[in-house]
C-alpha cells in the first residue's frame, strides 16, 4: 500500500494549498472553471490551426505546381520520418494535461480525507431502494424522501442499497456516491447556505428511476437542533 | 508503379457462385468482399434501428415529463436507452467498421481472402442472428431495460424478469462468439498472409488499426463472453453469481464489464482512426507525419486500454490508492492520442488538399474527436469525475468520441464507395450530407455539455434546461436527415454514378486502388508482391516455381 498520509497532511495545511479546498461546491467550481478556461483555449487554438492549415494548403488551380514528393500508387511508405515536431507538440500537451491533473490531485486527497478528520460531523445513513431514499439519523430516527442537515457543518453520508445499484447525488451540494447492495460508501458535504436542494438517483435502476428523488433541507444550526429534538415526537 | 501488371477488370470467373443480383449468392458466399458488403448493409439497418430509438428518446426529452406523459412509458424509455446503446455500440459501430475490414484489409495486404472464409461467413451469420434475436426481444414482454452496461444486480430476473431481457443477453452472447471467431480470422490473415515485402511496419494504417482492434477484441470480448455466460447461467439455470444476497455481485459484474468496456471504446474507434489516416494522406497528398510514432502510439493505446477500466468506477468501491493508479494510467492513455491528433494535423501542412466528401468527413471527425478528447480530460481528473458521474457530461463526451468515430467511418464509406461499387457517388449530395451532418451533430451533442447537470437516463430535468434539450432534439432530427441524404446518394449513385477506373483518387497509394473497381472475385491475377520496394503482380507460375522474376 502506498502511504498518502504525508500528502494529505499537505493538503490540509492552508499555507501550502495552491489547490482549492473548502466545501465541495467551492472545490468543484474552482477546478471546473480552470479546466473549462484552458480546455476552451486549447480547443480554439488547435481547431483554428487545423482549419487555417487546411485552407492554406487547399488544392487550387492558381497554385503553382510544387516539387514536393507526393504519395504514389503501389509505393511502400518511406522509412525516413520526421517525428521531431510531433514529439515537441506531444511534450507540450503532456505538460499541460499532467500539470492540470496533478493540481487537482491535492483537492482529491482533501475530499477523500475529510470525513475522518471532522469531530463534530453529523453522520447520516442513506439507504437507496427501488425507488427512493431512506435516511437514518444517529439516534435511529428514519425518514424517507427528505434529508435535513445543518448549515456550515460537515455532514457525512454512509450510503448503501437495499436492492440494485443506485447512486445518490445532489448537483448543488456536489454530492455523488454509488449505493451498492452489501457495501457502504462514504462521502460528505458542507452546505454554505440554508434552503432546499434537490437530490436524485444517478444510476439507472428500474422503471421508477426518473422519479427517484429526495429533498435536502438545510437549516440554521439552531433550527436543526430544534427539529432534531422534536422529530421523534411529531412523527 | 511501372512494371505493374494491371489486373483484368472484366474478369468473369465467379467460381460457380450465383451472380450478385441473385439472393442465393448472398446466402452461400464466403468471399471476403461479399461478406464485407453484407456487414455494411446489415449494420446500416441497425444504424436506422438504433437511430429511431435515439429519436424517440430525444422526443421524450423535448420537455421534462411527469410519469406516463410523452410518447414513452417509463418502462419503454428504459428499454429505448438500453437498446439504443447496445445496438449502436455492438450491432452498428463495430460491424460497420468490419464491413470495411472484410473488404479492404485483404486487398491492402495482398491476401486472396481471409484465412478462414467459411468461419468469416459464420461470423457474419451469427452477427445477423444475434441482431434479429435482439429485435425479437422487444416483443417478448420487453427487451432488457437496465442500461447498456447491464449492471448487476439489476440484470437478474428478480429485477428484469422479462423473457425479452434474457433474449437480449443471449443475443449479446451470440454476438460475442461471432466477434471472437472474427478476431481469430483477422489475426491469422494479417499476421500470416501478407504479400512479400509487406512487413508489419509497411502495412497501411487502416490495416494496422484493424490488426490492433482484433487483438483488443480477442482479450476484451473474452471477458465479456465469460461475464455473459455467468449471467446467462444466473438467468436461465438459476445460479446466483450476481445474486442480490451476495455482497459483491454488483462489483464483480462492474469489473468484468469494464475490463471489456474500456477497450471496447478503442475497438469501435480505431478502425475510424485508421480510415481517417488513409483519407488524410490521400486527399492532402502527403504521407502521414511521423508514421512510426503514429504506429507506436496505436500499439501503446492497445496495451494501455486494458489497465484503465476502473476509471468507470471511481465511485464504485475502490480505494484511494487504486484510484490514483488508474488516474495515472488514464492520463497516460490520453497522450498517445494527442500524438496521433498532432500527426494528422501536421499532415495537412504542405499538402494539396482536395475537399472531397470523404476528406470533409475525416476532417470533421477529427475536429469532433478533439472536442471529445478535451472534455474527456475533465473526466480524468477524479475530483471532477465524481460530479460528472451519471450526468449528461458523460453522455455528451462519449457521443463526441463515439459518433466522432462514426464520422470517420462515414468518411470511409464515401472513400471506398467507388472501389466497392465501381461507381462515383454524387459529390454535391455528399457535401450537402456533410453540412447537414456537421450542423446536426453539434446541435445535438454540444447543448448536452451546457445542460450537463441533467442526470442520465431520466426524462425529468430542471425546467431551466428545456431550451438546450429542445435544441438537441432538433439537432437529432437534422443528423438523422443527413443519413437519409447519404443513403439516397448511394442509392442513386449505384445506377447513375459515373463509372470509375482503378482509382478515382490522385494520391491514393495502397494496394486496393491498383485493382479494378470492384475487384474481381479473387482480386488479382498472379501474386502481388512488394519485394522490390513497390507493388508488382507477378505471374502465379513464376512465383510458385520460386524462380527469378525477370524485369525487362
Amino acid at each position: 500500500m502506498l502511504d498518502f498520509s504525508f500528502i494529505s497532511l499537505l493538503a490540509r495545511s492552508s499555507l501550502l494549498s495552491i489547490f482549492p479546498i473548502g466545501s465541495r461546491t467551492f472545490i468543484f467550481d474552482q477546478i471546473f472553471f480552470i479546466f473549462l478556461l484552458l480546455g476552451t483555449i486549447v480547443g480554439i487554438v488547435v481547431i483554428s490551426y487545423m482549419v487555417i492549415q487546411a485552407y492554406r494548403y487547399r488544392e487550387d488551380s492558381t497554385r503553382k505546381k510544387d516539387d514536393i514528393d507526393r504519395p504514389k500508387l503501389g509505393e511502400l511508405p518511406p522509412q525516413e520520418d520526421d517525428g521531431n515536431k510531433l514529439l515537441k507538440s506531444l511534450l507540450l500537451s503532456a505538460v499541460v494535461v499532467i500539470a492540470l491533473v496533478v493540481w487537482t490531485y491535492g483537492s482529491l486527497l482533501y475530499v477523500e480525507a475529510q470525513p475522518s478528520q471532522i469531530d463534530d460531523a453529523l453522520t447520516i445513513g442513506v439507504e437507496a431502494y427501488q425507488f427512493g431514499f431512506l435516511f437514518t439519523y444517529p439516534d435511529g430516527y428514519q425518514s424517507t424522501g427528505v434529508l435535513r442537515a445543518p448549515v456550515d457543518r460537515v455532514t457525512v453520508l454512509k450510503i448503501t442499497s437495499r436492492d440494485v445499484l443506485h447512486n445518490f447525488g445532489s448537483p448543488d451540494l456536489r454530492i455523488k456516491a454509488d449505493a451498492a447492495p452489501g457495501q457502504v460508501s462514504e462521502t460528505w458535504f458542507l452546505a454554505e447556505s440554508t434552503g432546499t436542494y434537490d437530490s436524485a438517483c444517478y444510476e439507472l435502476c428500474g422503471a421508477g428511476h426518473s422519479y427517484m428523488l429526495a429533498e435536502i433541507i438545510i437549516l440554521e444550526e439552531s433550527e436543526f437542533e430544534q427539529w432534531n429534538k422534536t422529530k421523534n415526537n411529531g412523527n | 508503379m511501372n512494371k505493374l501488371l494491371q489486373t483484368d477488370g472484366g474478369h468473369s470467373d465467379e467460381h460457380g457462385l450465383p451472380p450478385m443480383s441473385s439472393i442465393k449468392r448472398w446466402l452461400v458466399t464466403t468471399n471476403h468482399k461479399d461478406v464485407g458488403i453484407l456487414y455494411i448493409v446489415t449494420s446500416l439497418f441497425f444504424l436506422v434501428m438504433g437511430g429511431v430509438l435515439a429519436l424517440l428518446i430525444r422526443l421524450q426529452l423535448w420537455l421534462p415529463r411527469a410519469p406516463g406523459e410523452g410518447l414513452l412509458s417509463a418502462f419503454a424509455y428504459n428499454q429505448s436507452v438500453t437498446a439504443h446503446g447496445l445496438i449502436m455500440v455492438f450491432w452498428f459501430l463495430s460491424p460497420f467498421a468490419f464491413g470495411f475490414a472484410n473488404y479492404i484489409v485483404p486487398i491492402q495486404i495482398g491476401a486472396k481472402d481471409l484465412a478462414f472464409p467459411r468461419l468469416n461467413a459464420l461470423s457474419y451469420w451469427l452477427y445477423l442472428i444475434s441482431g434479429i434475436l435482439l429485435g425479437v426481444s422487444f416483443f417478448q414482454g420487453g427487451t432488457f431495460n437496465g442500461g447498456w452496461t447491464v449492471y448487476a444486480p439489476l440484470n437478474l430476473p428478480a429485477f428484469t424478469p422479462q423473457v425479452g431481457a434474457t433474449s437480449a443477453i443471449l443475443a449479446l452472447l451470440i454476438f460475442s462468439v461471432a466477434i471472437t471467431a472474427g478476431s481469430v480470422n483477422f489475426l491469422t490473415t494479417i499476421h500470416r498472409m501478407r504479400a512479400k515485402g509487406m512487413t508489419l511496419m509497411n502495412m497501411p494504417l487502416f490495416t494496422w488499426t484493424i490488426l490492433l482492434t482484433v487483438w483488443m477484441m480477442l482479450f476484451a470480448f473474452a471477458a465479456l463472453l465469460a461475464a455473459l455466460m455467468i449471467l446467462s447461467s444466473d438467468r436461465i439455470l438459476g445460479t446466483t453469481y450476481f445474486s442480490t444476497t451476495g455482497t459483491q455481485g454488483s462489483l464483480l459484474w462492474t469489473h468484468l464489464f469494464w475490463f471489456f468496456g474500456h477497450p471496447e471504446v478503442y475497438i469501435v474507434f480505431f478502425p475510424a482512426l485508421g480510415a481517417m489516416a488513409e483519407i488524410f494522406q490521400t486527399f492532402t497528398g502527403r504521407r502521414i507525419v511521423g508514421r512510426k510514432w503514429f504506429i507506436a502510439a496505436l500499439v501503446l493505446v492497445t496495451v494501455q486500454s486494458f489497465v484503465v477500466w476502473m476509471h468507470h468506477m471511481f465511485l464504485t468501491g475502490i480505494n484511494l490508492e487504486i484510484k490514483t493508479i488508474i488516474m495515472i494510467t488514464t492520463i497516460g492513455i490520453s497522450l498517445p492520442f494527442d500524438l496521433m491528433v498532432f500527426s494528422l494535423i501536421y499532415t495537412l501542412v504542405k499538402g494539396r488538399i482536395q475537399f472531397t466528401t470523404p476528406f470533409l468527413f475525416a476532417f470533421g471527425g477529427l475536429v469532433l474527436f478533439i472536442i471529445g478528447g478535451i472534455t474527456g480530460v475533465f473526466l480524468g481528473a477524479v475530483i471532477l469525475d465524481y460530479e460528472f458521474r451519471g450526468t449528461y457530461w458523460v453522455v455528451a463526451h462519449f457521443h463526441y468520441v463515439m459518433v466522432g468515430g462514426v464520422t470517420g467511418l462515414v468518411a470511409a464509406i464515401y472513400y471506398w464507395f467507388p472501389k466497392i461499387t465501381g461507381r462515383m457517388y454524387d459529390e454535391f449530395l455528399g457535401k450537402v450530407n456533410f453540412v447537414l451532418y456537421f450542423i446536426g451533430f453539434n446541435l445535438l451533442y454540444f447543448p448536452l455539455f451546457i445542460a450537463w447537470e441533467t442526470p442520465r437516463r431520466v426524462f425529468t430535468y430542471a425546467p431551466s434546461l428545456i431550451p438546450w434539450h429542445q435544441m438537441a432534439t432538433i439537432g437529432g432530427f437534422i443528423l438523422a436527415l443527413s443519413f437519409v441524404v447519404m443513403l439516397y446518394n448511394f442509392f442513386i449513385s449505384l445506377s447513375n454514378g459515373e463509372e470509375v477506373g482503378n482509382s478515382p483518387w490522385e494520391y491514393a497509394s495502397t494496394m486496393e486502388w491498383a485493382l479494378s473497381s470492384p475487384p474481381p472475385l479473387e482480386n488479382w491475377d498472379g501474386v502481388p508482391t512488394y519485394e522490390n520496394g513497390e507493388l508488382e503482380f507477378i505471374p502465379e507460375k513464376i512465383a510458385t516455381d520460386g524462380g527469378e522474376i525477370t524485369h525487362e
